[in-house]
């Protein structure tokens, strides 16, 4: 899991910005993601800006959130098993194990919000001048805001590739599997 | 109590010292279903799934950022964006 911490920093990669126009009706904060370097040695020209979304929305109106508790009821308290299964979805994003669209950050002690994801598909560049007009609010620390990155780079130059067929998988993991048996048919 | 928002859906608790956190709390009403800020509960937990402990410096500032993501969420391009997407592909590294 990544938090946040107090900032009185210039910004820099990691930092939590708010006044970025992003073209919404309500516009979220935002984080930046360019190279430190560039921004301290006034090499970067532009700035590039991931959007700060609520986590809770986007994890409960997934596909597989909706998959996941279609036949649970609001009103029932949660089996062993049933948490079991929705810490597993949940603990998969707020410690950021996988590389994802989403990189997942506790807004607390220092923000009062929701919980945030930095959406990867939601970017924005922004002119350097930029940085004279907003607000630094907080910083991603390191190694956090490293870790982001990297979950950013990863992310983006994801190559789809061909996988093994149903059949040969199937084989890959019955022989993985020893000593276990599968049935016969 | 504080502070009440005019959907009477949060209030903020506030504690006597300077240095003591106060606690964000739901009342159900229209955020329930929407966000982790309902029911009636008071958490003393830093972090709960249901609030989040804050500090007392730049009060109103937190206030409004919360506000804030509520709407984001009820928004329409919120919704459009993100209802009943997958996830997406990911790369497992633990």
């Amino acid at each position: 899991m990544a938090w946040l911490e107090q900032s009185d920093e210039p910004l820099t990669l990691g930092s939590v910005i708010d006044g970025i126009n992003w073209g919404f009706e309500t516009n979220p904060l935002s984080i930046v993601l360019s190279n430190p370097c560039d921004i301290e040695n006034e090499k970067a020209s532009f700035i590039l800006f991931g959007a700060l979304l609520p986590a809770y929305s986007i994890l409960t109106s997934s596909l597989d959130y909706t998959n996941l508790t279609n036949n649970w009821s609001k009103s029932d308290v949660l089996t062993n098993s049933k948490i079991r299964k929705i810490s597993a979805y949940f603990e998969k994003y707020i410690h950021n194990k996988d590389i994802s669209r989403y990189f997942f950050i506790d807004p607390s002690p220092v923000l009062i919000a929701p919980f945030f994801f930095v959406d990867f598909q939601l970017l924005l560049s922004e002119p350097e001048e930029i940085k004279n007009k907003v607000m630094v609010l907080a910083k991603l620390p390191s190694p956090h805001r490293e870790k982001m990155i990297f979950h950013f780079s990863s992310y983006i130059s994801r190559v789809g590739v061909e996988r093994f067929n149903n059949e040969r998988t199937g084989e890959i993991i019955e022989e993985l599997s020893y000593p276990f048996q599968f049935p016969t048919t | 109590m504080s502070c009440l928002y005019s959907d009477n859906t949060i209030t903020t608790v506030e504690t006597n010292s300077r240095d003591e956190p106060f606690f964000l709390i739901g009342s159900g009403g229209s955020l329930e279903g929407n966000l982790p800020f309902s029911g009636s509960f008071l958490k003393t937990n830093r972090t709960t799934p249901m609030g989040s402990m804050g500090y007392k410096t730049n009060i109103n500032k937190r206030i409004s950022l919360t506000e804030r993501y509520l709407k984001i969420s009820d928004s329409n391009w919120f919704k459009e964006a993100y209802r009943n997407r997958a996830i997406g592909e990911s790369i497992t590294i633990e």
